[in-house]
């Protein structure tokens, strides 16, 4: 978080480009669907591109409210938030607390090696809970995944 | 390179509990030397301010305005009681939002005061109405020889990855007070916390903002991070923020826009939880009735791996 830009050295031989993987009802189908109050749902993939890998530098949601609250989980099965709580709320994440920007900025999240590593052809993995006492229509949800693509080797 | 002196952060608060005659400044009325003193055991490197109020307009406890900021001017002083304001400033064309939810004005170049150093405040309420329990803060780190105060750290090697923790204190009644809440950092791993977001979870399960929240953070021995009560509205914050912002004299209410979790409020410096170890969280609602709420912090940061 308080890491400014000059730290993120791309390495010899490789090349960034700057990438935002953006996860909606358009591209994920359970997002096209109605959470019933009090229910979850658990490790919706969030694939990533096969030519290159992903670092993850920062996220954003809207704050549709209704309680929505999600996790993510990185690819190797890392969650980036808390969990195994006996109190259900605390094992995920309410947008307004973590993503939700009100339009203003990204949600950095701070990693070592220049970003969370999510190999090429990879998944993350999306959790979402209700913690209202509604129906929540996920269809308002969109997932926005920024960071880089590494290329490396020539090969872009 | 290692600093000369560790710096610890540090919140003083200057409120009716400091001066009572801020529990309410009438309408028209200037208050002159207000005096915050620092701790006698450490410099206090000042580096942003904000101000509040009690919230105005409130309905059933919940919600509410800062309405009456917009006519407050300020001075105040350096060490030396020196004046860093030529005559008074409204407070309004200093700070966005009044430094609230999380982003307090900041102040550069830092400045220092000696152990037991003197912040004189004179206050002008220019507005046609009171200002109820006018509250300052002065945000910064106080200094203190390496190993006076527990200073836990990163081990040799490790690798790191992005951590959220929250902690809900349950079941908030109004008013209430509890002390102690113990937060404590995952086995397995150390948690560094750099900042944190806070609302209240209404009994619908449903987020909201928080109303005459606040807390004291505290060490693990106990040694707080704040003189008194801090309204987690000024420490964190949280987006989609009520309209409570006064903008001109009539006023418009806007929320604080570019506040919340994208610029959500900062521990500087960071405080290092090695694994299984607590911060101690002292817990304050001071509404007058309305049903209890509970109260949630989201300590944000990173998870540390030895390796």
């Amino acid at each position: 978080m308080y890491r400014p830009q000059f730290p993120y050295i791309t390495p010899a031989n490789c090349t960034d480009q700057r990438c935002v993987y953006s996860y909606d009802k358009t591209n994920t189908p359970v997002l096209n669907t109605t959470l019933p109050a009090g229910q979850s749902i658990h490790r919706v993939p969030l694939p990533i591109d096969k030519d290159a890998d992903f670092y993850l530098r920062g996220v954003v949601t809207p704050d549709i409210g209704l309680g929505l609250q999600f996790r993510l989980d990185d690819p190797l099965g890392h969650a980036l938030s808390d969990t195994d709580n006996v109190l259900n709320p605390l094992n995920f994440e309410f947008p307004a607390l973590y993503s939700a920007t009100d339009g203003a900025g990204i949600e950095a999240l701070d990693s070592d090696d220049w970003g969370i590593f999510c190999q090429q052809g990879s998944r993350l993995a999306l959790f979402l809970n209700n913690n209202s006492a509604v129906a929540i229509d996920l269809s308002t949800f969109v997932l926005n995944l920024h960071g880089i693509k590494r290329y490396s080797g020539g090969c872009r | 390179m290692k600093p000369p002196l560790q710096e610890r952060f540090q919140v003083y608060v200057l409120g009716p509990s400091q001066d009572g005659r801020l529990a309410t400044v009438a309408a028209g009325k200037t208050v002159l030397k207000l005096e915050l003193k620092v701790d006698t055991d450490a410099p206090f490197l000042l580096r942003s301010r904000a101000i509040r109020q009690k919230f105005q307009n409130e309905v059933a406890n919940e919600g509410g305005t800062q309405a009456g900021l917009q006519f407050l001017k300020t001075m105040w002083t350096g060490p030396h009681q020196d004046y860093r304001q030529s005559d008074f400033i409204p407070e309004s064309l200093q700070q966005p939002y009044y430094g609230y939810n999380g982003n307090p004005k900041p102040i550069s170049p830092e400045i220092a005061y000696p152990p037991g150093g003197i912040i004189t405040l004179d206050l002008m309420n220019t507005g046609p109405t009171d200002l109820t329990n006018l509250t300052f803060y002065w945000i910064g780190v106080n200094l203190y020889p390496w190993g006076m105060v527990p200073s836990p750290s990163y081990p040799p090697k490790f690798a790191g990855e992005t951590y959220a923790q929250p902690f809900i204190v349950p079941g908030l009644g109004a008013p209430e007070i509890r002390l102690n809440q113990p937060f404590t950092a995952k086995p397995g791993s150390d948690f560094v916390i750099r900042g944190g977001q806070a609302a209240e979870i209404a009994s619908t399960g449903v987020l909201q903002p928080a109303s005459e929240m606040s807390i004291v953070l505290r060490d693990y021995n106990g040694m707080p991070y704040m003189n008194d009560w801090v309204d987690i509205n000024i420490l964190f914050g949280q987006s989609n923020f009520l309209a409570s912002v006064p903008v001109g004299p009539v006023p418009q209410f806007v929320q604080p826009f570019g506040t919340g979790a994208g610029s959500h409020g900062l521990i500087y410096p960071e405080i290092y939880l090695p694994s299984d170890r607590q911060l101690l969280i002292d817990v304050n609602h001071s509404c007058a009735g309305g049903g209890p709420d509970d109260l949630i912090l989201n300590f944000l940061g990173q998870s540390v791996f030895p390796r």
